[in-house]
């Protein structure tokens, strides 16, 4: 009787034994495979995210300077008609200014120049109530690449020279490239100024390092250190005649201009 | 840990993620700057010319890999781990080839990319512990019953 119970326990055992031992094997090829599917997966992951990046160009902007510039008609049709001179966009005796510090090269500049700027342009500007003034900065990616940003700014002003700037500076952000690279270069700027009509690209290019452009930056530059900004794009707004203060602005909705500038029109 | 403590904490996780990369997708298109608690790197990162893959801003492709992923859990069984992993690693990938270019060509730090780029890893991480944990319910199928695969 105990013996058959011992035999009956045994074979128990051996079973159990038997089961866990499958358990174990069927775990570890369950694993293996796992491990398989593990190696394709990170496999195919790999390769999805090259593929994207690759085929999008790793999110660098690739300009044909064999092509005309982007934007060439909608900066044509945004500035047709309003009077520049020099740094100055609007009429003269518009009753209130607005001062931009901006960089060329610079990216959020170039988000504000895109978005607030074509509405303030159409609501304030054409209607004569507003006249804009631009101070060209030149810091944007001078560490990795010296000079390029002080070039784009000089080419702005030289265009000044022929009261062609804001149509310069408009479609140099329409056309921006990657701020780490070096990109100003002489061939850019004359791509640029090959969309703005009636800009003389040759005297523009041979009068960027003049005297004069060099003293309109020098002035630019001390205005931006005597208004203690540290960045761009800053903004200054003031009425004609008076003084300008700071205006600091949370983003680049037009609401963010506009209160502050019917505020001055009505003062 | 059991597979259904991992599917909460990926859960959990992706919520985070969809979080972040709302935020900085609604930010985007209503043009404000993100609220950035140090230095103006948010900003720098986020208009520069890797906030966007052909013309899709980055934080939108975020967005639905974290929705994905999150709908990944609704796929019972072996398929919805492996859809779930293959998912994160993607994320994973993207987000480190995004870090990268924040660290060594934008040269600024965002921090709610680098915020999404830890969420991304940790469900990597999460997914992958997931899909090579062997649940006993598993190993069973081959010596007997199927099992469908339904594990909890």
């Amino acid at each position: 009787m105990s013996q058959s119970k011992d035999k009956e326990t045994r074979r128990a055992e051996a079973q159990a034994e038997r089961e866990a031992k499958d358990r174990a094997e069927a775990a570890r090829a369950q694993r293996g495979k796992r491990l398989w599917m593990l190696g394709g997966l990170v496999l195919i992951a790999a390769a999805v995210v090259v593929a994207i990046v690759v085929a999008t160009g790793g999110g660098e902007k690739k300009v044909d300077t064999g092509k005309a510039p982007a934007g060439v008609t909608d900066t044509a049709t945004l500035l047709a008609g309003i009077p520049q001179q020099a740094n100055v966009l609007g009429q003269p005796n518009a009753p209130v200014t607005l001062v931009e510090y901006a960089d060329l090269k610079c990216p959020i500049c170039q988000q504000y120049s895109s978005s607030a700027f074509p509405q303030l342009v159409q609501r304030y500007v054409r209607t004569g109530k507003v006249r804009m003034v631009f101070r060209a900065q030149h810091f944007v990616g001078e560490q990795e690449n010296p000079g390029d940003s002080l070039s784009a700014a000089q080419m702005a002003l030289a265009a000044g020279k022929q009261n062609k700037q804001w149509n310069f500076t408009d479609l140099f952000y329409a056309n921006q490239q990657d701020e780490t690279t070096r990109y100003a270069t002489p061939g850019f700027l004359r791509f640029i100024g090959s969309g703005v009509p009636g800009l003389n690209v040759d005297a523009a290019l041979a009068q960027r390092k003049s005297p004069a452009v060099s003293g309109a930056l020098a002035r630019d530059d001390a205005a931006f250190r005597a208004a203690g900004f540290t960045g761009t794009p800053s903004f200054q707004l003031g009425k004609r005649g008076g003084a300008l203060q700071p205006l600091n602005v949370q983003s680049f909705d037009v609401a963010s201009f506009s209160g502050p500038i019917d505020q001055l029109l009505r003062s | 840990m059991s597979d259904r403590r991992l599917r909460g904490a990926i859960a959990l996780l992706g919520l985070i993620g969809v979080g972040i990369a709302g935020y900085l997708t609604w930010v985007h298109y209503a043009g404000d700057r993100p609220l950035c608690l140090a230095g103006g790197g948010c900003e720098k990162v986020q208009t520069s010319e890797w906030a966007k893959l052909a013309g899709v801003p980055v934080a939108l492709i975020g967005l639905i890999g974290y929705l994905a992923i999150l709908g990944s859990l609704l796929v019972r069984g072996e398929a919805g781990k492996l859809l779930g992993a293959g998912l994160a690693l993607i994320g994973f990938a993207f987000s480190a080839y995004l870090t990268y270019r924040e660290l060594f060509t934008i040269d600024a730090i965002c921090q709610w990319c680098v915020a999404s780029a830890v969420v991304m890893t940790l469900i990597a991480i999460t997914a992958v512990w997931r899909l090579l944990r062997i649940d006993s319910a598993e190993v069973e199928a081959p010596l007997g019953a199927e099992t469908g695969g339904a594990v909890s």
